[in-house]
Formats: structure tokens, sequence, C-alpha cells
């Protein structure tokens, strides 16, 4: 049965090498019985047992024995290939072998680290052996392709992540095209005042960069704009992006915003997205006066022109000669050519009517942290005053931390800047307006630079801190002093009692999660998801920018919650990911991919739909119809290998030879030879 | 509209202090269309007190329960008007699904008692009942009657709304409100909607069961309510029986009717004025008369 | 409330089970359930208010003169019996074993549902109640 009726390739000349590792392997395998079977199996020329088969004498020896014994296939019984299988290859590769005429049995992981019986265990390492022998007779030299990487790079998101990244390679010589789909770039953190926990101005320290991201010479901006369609592999993604009109054209206005001004509604009359529904705009706007780029939008869900087409058009009148406007304007589509992509697509803030206990959106002084960040911002909608929806200046706030967050029914995590923002806001709130303010939070978290001092400072400053998580928000009145208050009950577990606090303002320190549409995202590019939604990296500690789509990167907080500091940090290390793949030009691909037998195929398309990488396609489409899988995308997963009902789809190092021998040699140990 | 038919649980508190409820609800439920059969030798839900003593055994008790419904009509839908019982009910079943060691108790019992032991009773309140099959549309259309009350603070108590939300949202749930609007009766935003009334506190440590009754009323009458609506028996009691107490202890006066939403509703649909248990009210007894019965104009009032 | 529902959570998983299982708190527990759907834990608290107040009473360590305990051991003992309970005996049997004086209040609240034609003085019990004293041992045996 093993010849499968094909012959045993002839003069194959086996070296197997058994490693010690110290003790990890030696101290419940006997590894000489295992290199003594070794000896005795067809094939093999030289079997040996040796202390650390990693080290430089250990690779010589392989190394030397080629030479010496004209060796033509290797099998390594040590530790998993995922450690060394590139060192070995490159060893046998130094003594003139073909790298991938080697192959790995992992005897600590599976078994010394896992089986106590020694007896047992060098039994079983044994049968690996012997299988894995039988196994290697069947490899083939095979060649690593190798891809050139196209040096231009696409940036997914506006905020401070896709900024600092953008401006990291536009400055290191590189091609950018930055993608925003609001009508200005900046993100959230152009919405906020100060930044924790320095207090220095977010838009002073915001601004100027994107000012030099609308300057540079090797960006390419879009706002307004989406990414509809991804193809292509590392170093050679083919991207489609839809730019939704603006119906102002950028090559034409001048920023003077006379067009607004003429407007025929004199009076803003929409709730202004950017302030968040606190304050009005006018159906074309600026989105906030720091707006990159300085030219209007229109919106067409609530221009006249756009809904019953009997406008005066005050506004393209007011352009004058310019002619900026263009209400005739249709989506464009733009499609670049890149090599790598950085993903910043940020985050959403949780949305607390999930919360009916809060009484967000049924009591009107119950506000996000979002909101408040607009109201003690100098150009928000009260000009910085924090005044209530009636005009009143609170006299007493309550900011709740972790809503949504750290919560079984909601989001499960910690959204790491609550605590921080939540005292920023506290600073400002009482700086401003002399109110008393009630923190209640679960646990205080301040771990990063200068946070425990801030958190201290807000304590000397006379800020409440009350442990507690609050049960509920009401307009109930117990007594008269808590008439036309909002009443905060919560268990102050410091002092063990239940408390009832009224405040005139309640902050809701909303968490940060995934975007809703992050899936879309996510199956465009290919990257995975954490189970909560996040995108995924490759490793949590050794890859954190990388995923598992090769030349995609990471940054910012739709990998999950971070801080400025942090987001910025990620930016920069995803634009250098990006920059040493570019500099390096070209990169080789493992040679494990599947391949299709032309002349067997039916070309039925099981295959196609199932390749999670799009790699298959129908090719000859007139003479005889096959799949054809294109290797640079194929990641070698086995899916349409396993799937095809003819059998014709094949793959490098899993042969069915391959496997079948393996298997074989596994069962010939259980058959007792 | 077809004749829909369920199975009635009336449970130990309709036989007594919520006779009202009981009343209303059958003839509510016939305005509608709608035929209670009552499920014949019923026992104790087990309530919370049971609980309390034994687990299993109260759970053996609600399963009897069950178990008839399963035997006397096989996949009608069980009405169980008490919040407790609903509640007991509906845990029984989640108990005996999610317990291994809890089923194989009641299904031995059941197996022994020769009762049914695959349960696949559903369990509802009369609220989801007229909210899922009726619909506050198909209400709002079978109006009779023009509400010529006052405003009224919708109660719905704990155990119907918690923890399954299935009879309606368990934090801020709207149902009742929009029931009462569907036919015209005004209501305000009362926020203690949910708020425990302290269930046998009341009879145990009278105190406290007593205070909390007391927040309940004063918050509805802050919010201009004139009138209490419920939709458990032993909410219903604390808020009715009470009232002279808390007048006598605190002096403010208090003198509000509380009703079954069923007494409401049944009324607005023209119901007989003698079935609906009217006469089982307490307090408010005044504003009784003069908002149900019959002889007034309609005019004086709207 | 001697202790806030945290604390006896604290004190169960620290193993001050005697401090848990005597205090006030869990008498108290009407079984409203509010606290079930708010916790961020998924803490199923009333039914661990249950679970602690049946330990209690099976430890003897219950606080003497709550009528609360009372309440459910009288409860349990009428439907036992009779399957079902008698809202008017239960209240008088709890009160007479509890605290006698509170029949002076009782009769005040008595009096006007008795007017109302609320009071059912009637004992209440079903057809069958063989059948479920036969399902309580079959229980207890199938454990």
């Amino acid at each position: 049965m093993s010849e499968r009726g094909q012959k045993l390739p002839s003069d194959v000349r086996v070296g197997v090498y058994v490693c010690h590792c110290g003790v990890n392997i030696a101290a419940v395998v006997d590894v000489r019985q295992v290199a003594q079977l070794a000896r005795g199996l067809p094939g093999v020329v030289v079997a040996r047992d040796y202390n650390y088969m990693c080290s430089d004498p250990g690779q010589e020896l392989i190394r030397q024995d080629i030479r010496d014994y004209a060796l033509n296939r290797i099998v390594v019984a040590s530790c998993s290939p995922h450690l060394h299988e590139e060192t070995f290859r490159h060893a046998a590769a130094a003594g003139g072998l073909n790298p991938y005429l080697v192959h790995m049995v992992n005897i600590r992981e599976h078994v010394s680290w896992v089986h106590p019986d020694r007896e047992r265990a060098t039994e079983k390492a044994c049968e690996l052996v012997r299988a894995a022998v039988r196994r290697v007779v069947w490899h083939e030299p095979l060649e690593q392709a190798r891809v050139s990487i196209h040096p231009d790079v696409l940036v997914v998101g506006g905020g401070i992540a896709g900024i600092h990244a953008a401006l990291t390679l536009a400055n290191a010589g590189k091609r950018v095209y930055l993608v925003e789909r609001q009508p200005s770039i900046g993100g959230h953190m152009a919405m906020f005042d100060k930044t924790f926990p320095t207090l220095d101005c977010a838009a002073c320290i915001l601004t100027p960069k994107m000012s030099a991201v609308q300057a540079h010479p090797n960006i390419t901006l879009w706002t307004l704009a989406e990414v509809t369609r991804v193809e292509g592999y590392v170093g050679n993604y083919e991207v489609e992006i839809t730019r939704w009109p603006r119906y102002v054209r950028e090559d034409l206005c001048s920023g003077c915003l006379k067009c607004i001004e003429a407007c025929v509604y004199k009076d803003a009359r929409f709730p202004d997205e950017f302030n968040l529904g606190l304050s009005k705009r006018k159906p074309i706007y600026l989105p906030f006066p720091q707006a990159v780029p300085q030219v209007p939008v229109i919106d067409p869900a609530t221009c006249i022109q756009f809904k019953s087409g009997k406008c005066k058009k005050t506004c393209v009148e007011a352009c004058g000669e310019r002619g900026a406007i263009d209400l005739q304007a249709v989506p464009k589509v733009e499609r670049v050519r890149v090599g790598s992509v950085i993903l910043a697509t940020g985050f959403q803030t949780f949305d607390p009517r999930r919360m009916p206990e809060y009484g967000y959106g049924i009591y009107p002084n119950v506000y996000t942290s979002l909101e408040v960040e607009r109201l003690v911002n100098a150009s928000g909608p009260t000009g910085g005053e924090i005044v209530l929806r009636d005009g009143r200046r609170p006299q007493s706030v309550g900011i709740i931390h972790c809503v949504g967050s750290r919560d079984r029914r909601h989001n499960p995590w910690c959204s790491r800047v609550c605590c921080m923002y939540s005292l920023k806001l506290a600073h400002l709130i009482r700086e401003r307006t002399g109110a008393e303010v009630f923190n209640f939070y679960i646990d205080m978290r301040t771990p990063g630079k200068g946070f425990e001092e801030f958190y201290q400072r807000l304590l000397e400053e006379g800020v409440h801190f009350i442990r507690g998580r609050v049960a509920g928000v009401s307009d109930w009145a117990l007594d008269p002093s808590e008439e036309g208050k909002l009443v905060l009950r919560v268990e102050d577990t410091l002092l063990g009692i239940v408390r009832r606090i009224p405040v005139d303002m309640v902050v809701l320190a909303v968490g940060l999660e995934p975007r809703s549409d992050a899936e879309e995202l996510r199956r465009l590019f290919r990257v995975s998801c954490s189970a909560e939604g996040f995108f995924l990296e490759r490793h949590p500690k050794l890859a954190p920018v990388s995923t598992f789509a090769e030349g995609v990167f990471v940054a910012g907080c739709c990998q999950g919650p971070k801080d400025i500091p942090d987001t910025v940090a990620q930016a920069g290390a995803a634009a250098a990911e990006a920059l040493a793949l570019i500099d390096r030009g070209s990169i080789e691909q493992e040679p494990n991919t599947a391949y299709v037998l032309a002349d067997h195929c039916s070309a039925c398309r099981t295959c196609v739909s199932l390749c999670p990488y799009s790699a298959i396609s129908i090719v000859g489409g007139d003479g005889r119809p096959h799949a054809e899988i294109n290797p640079a995308l194929c990641k070698g997963c086995g899916t349409c290998v396993a799937a095809c009902p003819s059998g014709s789809i094949r793959q490098h190092l899993f042969e069915d030879e391959q496997i079948v021998a393996e298997i074989e040699g596994i069962l010939a140990g259980v058959a007792g030879g | 509209m077809a004749l829909r038919r369920y199975l009635y649980y009336p449970g130990c508190s309709l036989r007594g202090t919520g006779v009202a409820y009981d009343e209303s609800l059958r003839e509510c439920f016939r305005q509608l269309g709608l035929e209670l059969v009552e499920l014949e030798d019923w026992n104790c839900c087990g309530a919370t007190s049971y609980m309390a003593i034994d687990e299993g055994a109260a759970c053996v008790l609600s399963a009897r329960v069950l178990a008839l419904a399963q035997q006397q009509a096989p996949g009608v839908d069980l009405v169980a008007p008490c919040s407790a019982c609903y509640l007991v009910l509906r845990k029984t079943e989640d108990y005996i699904s999610r317990y291994p060691e809890i089923r194989s108790r009641v299904e031995a019992s059941l197996r022994k008692a020769g009762l049914p032991v695959q349960i696949g009773v559903q369990v509802r309140h009369p609220l989801e009942v007229l909210w899922e099959d009726v619909g506050p549309e198909a209400i709002r259309k079978r109006v009779q009657r023009h509400w010529r009350g006052g405003r009224v603070a919708c109660y719905y108590g704990c155990q119907a709304v918690r923890p399954y939300g299935e009879v309606d949202r368990p934090i801020r749930p709207t149902r009742l409100d929009e029931l009462m609007e569907a036919v015209n009766v005004p209501v305000v935003d009362y926020s203690l909607r949910t708020r425990c009334c302290g269930g046998s506190l009341t009879g145990t440590i009278h105190e406290v069961g007593l205070r909390l009754n007391y927040i309940l009323l004063k918050e509805a009458v802050r919010r201009g309510a004139e009138a209490i609506v419920t939709m458990c028996p032993l909410c219903q009691f604390n808020l009715d029986v009470f009232q002279n107490e808390m007048e006598r202890q605190t002096g403010e006066p208090f003198d509000l009717p509380v009703l079954y939403f069923t007494q409401v509703l049944g009324w607005c649909l023209g119901a007989e004025l003698e079935k609906l248990g009217l006469r089982h009210l307490i307090a408010g007894r005044d504003l009784v008369e003069r908002w149900f019965v019959k002889e007034r104009p309609v005019e004086a009032y709207v | 409330m001697d202790f806030t529902p945290r604390r006896v959570i604290a004190l169960v998983r620290e193993g001050f089970y005697r401090d848990a299982l005597s205090c006030q708190t869990i008498w108290l527990c009407a079984s409203c359930y509010a606290c079930a759907v708010h916790c961020p834990r998924g803490i199923r608290i009333t039914d661990l208010m249950y679970t602690l107040k049946r330990e209690a009473i099976r430890r003897k360590v219950h606080p003497k003169g709550l009528p609360t305990p009372v309440l459910a051991q009288e409860f349990y003992r009428m439907v036992q019996r009779r399957g079902r309970n008698s809202e008017f005996w239960l209240v008088l049997r709890m009160a007479l074993k509890s605290d006698p004086w509170a029949l002076v209040r009782l009769a005040r609240s008595g009096w006007r549902l008795l007017r109302a034609g609320r009071l059912s003085m009637r004992t209440e019990q079903i057809r069958q109640a063989d059948q479920l004293r036969t399902m309580f041992a079959a229980a207890r045996e199938g454990r």
C-alpha cells in the first residue's frame, strides 16, 4: 500500500537528527533509542542525537553530513516548526540542499512536555520519526516566489492616527492616499477642547498637522470618500475609492464662506453633526472652523434645491465667477495601486440609550461626555460656556464612569480613556462654573505618564469621588432639596451606604466600541476581528500593528480603545512597518500554495467561493475552463484542496503522497511494525 | 376577531384580596373576544416564600401547575395575572432547562404523579397577551367609552417585567402606558414605575413596607396623577390598603384609587360596570364613583 | 438593612458565612429582581439571597424576632398540606408566632378588606392534595 502504485523515489538518502533540547526532551524521551530506530529505517543513511540541534555546532552537523554522506532529505526531531523550521531550512540550504527537503518532527511540545511516562513517550517519538522519514521521501525541491512591493500607501481614516501615519510616510518620501469619510479630517480629536493630563489645547496640537496633510505634496487627501473595493495582495493592492460629492469644488473654492452667508435659510435650522446636534447649521456649511479642507459642503438631505429643485440658488450667486458650487456633481470613483494599507478607522462611542436607567434621551440634562467635550470647547455650540439646554449654569454635576463599559450586558471591556477624560471634564467644569462635581467610579484607572498625578490634583481641587456604580438617574424627588434636580442613586461603597445625590447635570462617560461597520471593512481588507469587533493584530505583544493580511497594518482605536499618545505611537509604528516593507522592495512567499490540475478540473466553482483570500478564478473561458490559483494570494490554508469534489487541487508540502506516507508511518507503529 | 383560547391560572391572591383583578380580567378578555378557561385543581405557585425554604419543592409546585396545563390543554398558553405566579412559573421552566439536578427531581415527581413530564407550556402575563396577541391598535379601535377620569400613573411593579424581560423591557417599560394611551387615558411620566412595593414586607417588617409604598404614592401625586394603574395583586393591595395609615403617620392626605389595568381597559371597552370589581377598591372611592359610574352624563367630564 | 448586598457577597466570598447568614439584609429582600437586571457582572443576586435564606434557616442562624422567616415557614407548611395558601389564616398564624401585638394593626386593615369583600376566611385546598404530597416525596428521593 505504501507505494500506492508509484515507485518510491530512488537514491533517497535521509539524515535524521534527534535533539535533546538540554533536558527538555532528553529527560523524558530516550533520544538515543530514537536515533537508533531511525538508523534502521529504509532510506536513512545517518541518524544522530545531539544536545542542541539549533546551536551553531548542531546546524554544522547537518551541513557537514550533507556533504559527507550526500544526503538529500533531512528530518529533525526537536521542537515546534514555529520556532526553528527556518533555522534548519537555512542549515540545509547552506549545505547545498533545497530547504524544502527538510521536515521537522515536534517531540517536545507533542511528546516530552505532555507525556510523563518515559517508555511510552519514547515509543511515540519513534513513531513520529518513522512517519516523518516516510513522508520526507516524497518531498520535492520547491522555489520561493518573490513579489515586488509597490511603494505607495493607502491610509484609511483621517483621525489623529491616520494623519500621523500619513505624515510619517509622506515625510519619508512615500506617496500616500488618505481617505476620510467625513467632510473634514481630524476625527474625534478635533472635537475635544483639552487633552489629558497636560490640559494642552487639542486644536493647537492637531490643526498644524491637519494643515500639513493638506499642504504635503506627497499626500493625496480624499474626504467624503470611502473604500468600496479591494483586490490584490501584499505589495500589489488595487483599491477602489468612491468619492461622494461635496457639491463645492475643492479646486475652485477659496474658502471665503460667502455661500453659507448667502444661503436662502437666513438662520441655521438643522442639527449640526460635528456639535452632536447641540447647535444648528445651514444646508451648506463648514463642519468646524479649522476644517481641512476649508471648503463648505452641501447636505442634499436638507438643501431645498435637492429636495424640490426650486431654490433661488443664492449660494451659486454668491460664489459668482469663481463657480465653485457644482450642484450637478456625481459620485466619482478613483482607482489606485498601493503596496500596503494602514487602517485607522477609529471607534464609536457607546449609545447610552441602551441603558435607559441613566435617562439619556429622557431627561434633557443628561449628556454624553462627547457632548460635554463640545460644550467646553471654545469653538463649540456655546462658545465654551458650560450651560444646560435651558441656559442655566449647572451648580452641581455628576459624572458617571464606565457607561457601557465593564458591563456584561453591553461591553465587557474597560475603555481605557474614560477615567482620565472624566477627570479632565471634572476639572474643566469646576474651573469654569465653580460647580460641585461628583465622579462616580467603579475603579480609578490612571496607568499613564502623569495620570495618577492628575488624579491627585483633582482630589485636591475638591472634586468629589464616590466609589460606586450609579444604579439610576431620575427626576423623582423625595424632598424639596431634590425638586427640579436629577437624582443619582448610588451605593457609596467606601461609606457602605446607599446615597441619593441631586445634581443639575449628568455626564455619562460613554465607553469606546468598534464602529458598527467595522465588519464590512474587515471583509474588504480580509483582516480579522477579535470577538468584540476590534481589528485583530497579528500578535498581541510582538506584532501589535500587523494583521493576518500581509501588508495591511492597523493603528489607533480601530484595534482597541486607547488614548492619543498610544494612538500616535501606534500610528508611527504602523508607518514604520509599511516603510520597512517598501524599502525591502520585494518579499518571498512560502511555497506551500495550492495548485490546480487543469486537466481534471471541471470548473464547478466550488473552490472559488470558499477561498477566504479570493485567490481562485476560472480561466480559459472559451476553450476548457478551469480554476486557477494566484500563488501570490494563496495563503496555503488548504480549504480548496479539501473541498474540490474531483480532487484536482493539490498543495505543495501537503501532497497526497506525503500525507498518506506519514499516516502509514504512524499506523505501521500501531500495527507493531 | 377569531376567539382565542387561553388557560387561566388565577393563583391564590386572585381568590382573596385580589378578587377585583380576577373579575375585571375575565370581563376585559371577554370584551376582546379572548376566552379564559380556568386550570382545574391548580395549586399554589410556591411564590417567593417557598423559594426561601426549599428550592426543589418550590419547583415541584410550579411544575405541577405546568404539567396540569400540558395535560388539560396541550399547546394552549397559560395566562398568569399575578406577577409572582408569572415569575415563579417562568423561572421554574428556566431552572428545569438550566439545572439537570432540578430537572431530574422535578421529572421524578411528575412521573410518580402520572403527570406529563415533557412540558411545553408558554406562561404569559395578561399585559403581554394584550400587547402581542391583540395589540394597542386593535384595542384603540374597540374603544366604546370615552375616559372621563383624570391622569393616571402606570405602575408595572417588579416581577412581571424582571428578570426575563418578556412582558416588557425590564428597565423603563412602556407597554402599560401605551395601552392606556390607546384607550385615551392620560398618563403621567412616572419614574418609579418599576420600583418595588415591598411585596410581603408590609405584612412582615411593616414600617419598611409602608415607607416603600409611601414613596410610590407620594411621587405619583407629585407627578399629577389622580390614580395609579397596576398589574399585580400584591402591588394593588399594598398601595390601596394602607393609605389611611400613611395619612395618620405623615399627616399627608392620600386618597388615590389604585386600579387594575384590566378595570380601566374593560371600562373603556364597554364592559358591564358590575363585572369590573370596582366595589372591591378601598382608597379613592369618591373618584371611582365619579369616573366610572354610568349614570353621569359623559359631557360633564370631557 | 444592616449590610449592603455587596458586603453580603464579599462576606460569602471570603468565607465569613456566619456573618452573612445571620444578617437582616437577606430578609429584607422582597425579590423584586432590580439588582439582577442591573448587575454589570450578570450575578443573579435575588437567587443568591434565596440561597442564603435557605441556608440561614437550615443552620438556624436567622435573626430571631423577624417575622419574615416565620412567614416563609408558615407559608411552606400550609402549602405543603393543602396545596394552596389562604391569606387570612397565613397572616394570622404569622402574627401569633412572631408579634401578637401586630394583630391590633392588622385588625384595622382586615376590617377594611372585609367591607370591600376581599377577605375570605375559607380554607383553600386542592382536590388532589395527596398527589402533591406524593410529588414532594418523589422529588426528595429523586435528588
